[in-house]
């Protein structure tokens, strides 16, 4: 029962809520989609603070996305000793980039009292959990021998189940305690997200590899 | 009959002022006979319109403008064209027979002059034209003067003669001459105003402190065309701006 | 031939005052509020001096504009950034992003301590607070910091533009007698190829192509930085408070409903003069791609003449409405850049086109203090251009890229001008010097009248010729304008917020 609500109620609801929220905040408010940057008021701390977590955190997500969408890839990854080592290896080194990223801004929002002026209580709740969620993942990572080998029989399937709509809670209700609350962390975010900064992620500028550098736009074409 | 000038007043009389307008923002109405611009619908303040449009004479002896004054007095004292004289001996002004050097101190000639943006505190005492300068009125020092004292720009100085004294940051640039500091006026004594050491520690007094009038015989011609005595403040001359006083570095970080 | 219009401006010097009121006239208007309160759209520097923000002339250090890489002979054009794909790498912390301490952090006072004090011995005073943290705070920077050659040791002295100077000519220049400065508004240029445009990732930064006026829109733009640092002027500012970037938007409420922008309309020494300019906008690459000293000369060629039949039937062929083309045939604009050449473009091997161009300073030296009195230099009233107080050099390195001969042509006119006057009002000249100094400057006796008389006299509809953008119907019926300031400055009818 508790399973099923964890497992399978709330990643839909958080969905629902990410998707549908996001949705219409973009129609009724992008002016509120930014990257909300206080670089400008510090930037010391920043560069090494958002560097390293954005460069570690960005490769993690992908990473664990490819885990859902290729499984296979990640299973002949994992195939042999020496890449499953390399594998872990490099996915710690990333997670730890995050979790010193992280604590580099978290101490920054503490102790620049500029900072704090442009500091909003859905920002601590974004960092608190962003940190959470790494610290669980290290604690995986780490506590757990060869955890990134349950990944592809565990999570994926989970995951897909619920993307399939074919829920089965079973792939990951048996799991120890610390990975159960990486998932709900996890969930967590997502409902969290169309509420939060974290809606900066979707607004990745792709198109400015290809556009033209001058703009020009007529706002109204036919002069009466 | 003289000259007819109502018309300039026409086209104002249907207008209305509520106190709402007034808070909102300043208002310029009137044609004023003591000013001399035209203002009617608009127009910018330039100074003599209404001496050269609507041919009102200047308010002079001989109706026009004139530089030479013919008055016995003024001949006497030298005065009667507007030529350069040279500065009166520090020990003439008498404004610094109590005052003691402390330390590193300089003497030097303290002039207030109108700004270039403001008069008297006009325009000028409020954050955003203070924003525009340096949050304060500054000492204007040269390079100079400015070494000697040890002094850097933006520090804090203090100045003082027998009359007051005056705590200030120093702004410090090559156009102001060696032997000569200037503190443009007029702030009014409440932004930024740091207690005085010299002083006991009680609050320094405005950059007017260390002023004092100067009575200067020609200003006290009277009753002959345009002149009228006044005991302070009127004529050609900047006497009340001009004294020495005792410059130095402050000791120490200003108390507020 | 790609014929657009574009509302372009000349600034003269030699009549800029340096009072500030268009600095207010726009901070009143558009910036008066919190995360913007640091942002001077306009503002108005002391020449030499280090402007606003600090150093803003040093690409070294802040990486604006554009430079030329490749083979001289068929040069890759690029922002001095960097590019497309270390955008993307350097999203997170820009490294070339000036920081609020490279402006200022702007403050109030305490003022309620005047009002509150406990009763002491002494009169209450109002300290300076932080805008930002409303902590008290030293006062060591501003938006006009160095003002009148303040601190002129500090901040002069390391003008960049001095950077090639002898140390005696230096020492010359801050010497008492011999110490020259002036004035220079700044607005955003509403460049041509603009740095700001090209480095925004969103896209959000755009030119209307009716009247070429440079905007960001505040919806799509999501607080990357980049035009920050692109543009070389420093005229895009980052709003920390609402997480968006924000710059001079050229009134253009005001515009389109016939109105000079405002920092235009309430300049007291009316040194300003707005109006359109037609250009191939086909020629943009080209004309950037030349070298330094050719740059004026091939912006200049780009600006097409608009009694030209051929133009006019161009321009329509490109949409371009009758009344603008109208307003450029009337344009003092024109008239300055490329009739007379005598306003030239700030900075322009930055390579962005700036479209905002500048008469230089005429500073002469009329006679030096020796002993005995004031000695005349020369017998001729604006004599040699070697005696003048600005040099040349300092000129050309501000105006022409380097070129001293397009600085000396421009003063060359305002000379022969002031000679051609003062032998008409005065008499002091006489009718064959002032001749002389007209065919020197290339100019004819017309031609004088006529540049006497849109620098001197000129009226509000001859400093202004805004063309018809025929918006009003567009424009809803607005509140009370200034029941709405300090709130949003942007005609949003949304509180713009930080974050959600």
């Amino acid at each position: 029962m508790l399973d099923n609500l964890l497992f399978v109620v709330f990643p839909y609801v958080a969905v629902a809520v990410a998707v549908g929220g996001t949705i219409y905040r973009f129609l009724t408010n992008q002016f509120s989609f930014t990257s909300l940057s206080s670089q400008f008021l510090e930037s010391d701390i920043q560069f090494w603070g958002s560097t390293l977590w954005h460069y570690g955190i960005i490769p993690t997500l992908v990473i664990h996305m490819m885990g859902f969408v290729f499984p296979k890839v990640m299973e002949a990854l994992h195939g042999t000793p020496e890449t499953l080592y390399l594998a872990e290896l490099a996915g710690k080194i990333l997670g730890i980039m995050a979790l010193v990223g992280a604590a580099l801004l978290f101490y920054r929002r503490v102790s620049q009292s500029k900072i704090r002026v442009v500091t909003t209580p859905a920002d601590w709740v974004v960092m608190v959990l962003l940190i959470n969620q790494v610290v669980l993942g290290l604690w995986i990572a780490f506590g757990y021998r060869w955890g990134a080998t349950w990944f592809v029989h565990t999570v994926t399937p989970w995951v897909v189940s619920l993307a399939t709509f074919q829920p089965a809670p079973q792939f990951v209700s048996a799991l120890p305690l610390v990975p159960k609350l990486h998932f709900l962390n996890a969930t967590l975010l997502i409902l969290v997200f169309p509420f939060t900064r974290l809606v900066h992620m979707i607004t990745l500028p792709v198109e400015y590899l290809w556009r033209s550098f001058q703009r020009v736009i007529w706002t109204r074409r036919k002069v009466v | 009959m003289g000259l007819k000038l109502t018309d300039l007043a026409e086209p104002l009389r249907g207008t209305r002022m509520t106190f709402k307008d007034l808070v909102r923002q300043p208002h310029r109405l009137l044609n004023s006979p003591v000013w001399t611009g035209i203002v009617t619908d608009g127009r910018a303040y330039s100074a003599y319109c209404l001496n050269v449009e609507r041919l009102v004479p200047w308010r002079t002896l001989t109706g026009r403008q004139h530089f030479y004054l013919d008055h016995e007095g003024y001949l006497a004292y030298g005065e009667h064209l507007p030529t350069y004289k040279p500065r009166p001996d520090p020990q003439e002004f008498g404004d610094l027979e109590k005052s003691q050097r402390e330390g590193k101190t300089l003497q030097l000639n303290y002039l207030t002059p109108h700004a270039k943006w403001h008069i008297h505190s006009n325009y000028f005492d409020n954050d955003r034209m203070l924003t525009l300068s340096r949050g304060i009125e500054p000492l204007w020092l040269s390079e100079q003067d400015a070494k000697g004292l040890g002094v850097f720009d933006n520090d804090w100085v203090e100045l003082y003669n027998d009359h007051g004294t005056t705590v200030t940051r120093a702004i410090v640039s090559a156009r102001i001459p060696p032997g000569l500091c200037l503190v443009y006026h007029a702030p009014e004594r409440t932004v930024s105003v740091p207690k005085s050491p010299i002083r006991g520690n009680k609050r320094a007094g405005g950059h007017n402190s260390p002023t004092r009038i100067h009575l200067k015989p020609s200003l006290m011609v009277g009753g002959y065309g345009q002149f009228t005595y006044g005991f302070n403040y009127w004529g050609p001359t900047g006497v009340n701006r001009d004294t020495f006083v005792l410059v130095r570095k402050l000791p120490g970080k200003p108390q507020f | 031939m790609k014929i657009r219009s574009q509302v372009s401006m000349v600034f003269h010097l030699d009549k800029c005052i340096g009072c500030h009121t268009c600095s207010i006239a726009c901070k009143n208007i558009w910036t008066d509020r919190q995360g913007a309160e640091y942002m001077w759209w306009n503002n108005v520097e002391t020449k030499p001096g280090v402007g606003f923000p600090t150093l803003w002339e040093d690409q070294e250090k802040y990486k604006g504009g554009w430079e030329l890489t490749g083979k001289p002979k068929n040069p890759d054009l690029k922002l001095k950034l960097q590019n497309r794909l270390q955008t993307f790498g350097n999203l997170f912390s820009n490294p070339a992003m000036p920081t609020m301490d490279d402006y200022y952090e702007p403050w109030t006072y305490n003022y309620g301590d005047l009002f509150n004090s406990p009763l002491g011995d002494d009169q209450p005073t109002a300290r300076p607070i932080s805008r930002v943290d409303g902590k008290p705070i030293e006062i060591e920077a501003g938006p006009n910091w160095d003002d009148d050659l303040g601190g002129s040791n500090v901040y002069a002295a390391n003008d960049p533009l001095l950077e090639n100077m002898s140390e005696e000519d230096k020492r010359r220049l801050f010497s008492i007698e011999q110490i020259f400065y002036f004035y220079m508004p700044r607005i955003c240029n509403h460049c041509l190829n603009a740095g700001c445009v090209a480095a925004c990732p969103s896209g959000a930064i755009y030119k209307r192509a009716e009247d070429g006026i440079v905007l960001i829109n505040q919806d799509k733009c999501r607080g990357w930085r980049m035009c920050v640092s692109a543009c070389p002027y420093k005229k895009t500012y980052y709003n920390w408070a609402t997480g968006k970037s924000e710059k001079c938007i050229l009134c253009y409420p005001r515009i389109e409903s016939g109105q000079a922008p405002a920092c235009f309309h309430s300049c007291v020494g009316r040194i300003r003069y707005l109006g359109v300019l037609l250009y191939d906008a086909d020629q943009i690459l080209d004309a950037v791609k030349v070298p330094d000293e050719q740059l004026v000369q091939r912006q200049r060629e780009m600006i097409l003449d608009p009694h030209d039949p051929k133009v006019v039937a161009a321009a329509k062929e490109s949409g371009i409405p009758d009344g603008v083309i109208t307003a450029a045939q009337r344009s003092p604009v024109y008239r300055y850049v490329k009739e007379w050449e005598m306003a030239l473009p700030l900075h322009p091997e930055y390579r962005t086109l700036p479209m905002l161009f500048y008469v230089p300073p005429l500073l002469p030296v009329l006679s030096v203090a020796q002993e005995g009195g004031a000695q005349r230099v020369e017998n001729d009233l604006f004599s040699s251009l070697e005696n003048a107080r600005v040099p040349v050099r300092y000129m050309s390195r501000m105006l022409s890229a380097g070129n001293d001969e397009l600085v000396v042509k421009a003063y060359q006119k305002m000379i022969a001008v002031r000679l051609y006057k003062r032998a008409q009002e005065v008499g002091d000249v006489t009718a064959a010097e002032a001749a002389a100094a007209l065919v020197k400057a290339g100019i004819s006796a017309e031609e004088a009248e006529a540049i006497y008389r849109l620098t001197s006299l000129p009226s509000y509809q001859e400093r202004f010729v805004i063309p018809p953008a025929r918006r009003e119907g567009d424009i809803e019926e607005i509140y009370d304008p200034q029941q709405r300031k300090a709130e949003a400055g942007f005609g949003r009818s949304q509180s713009p917020h930080r974050g959600l």
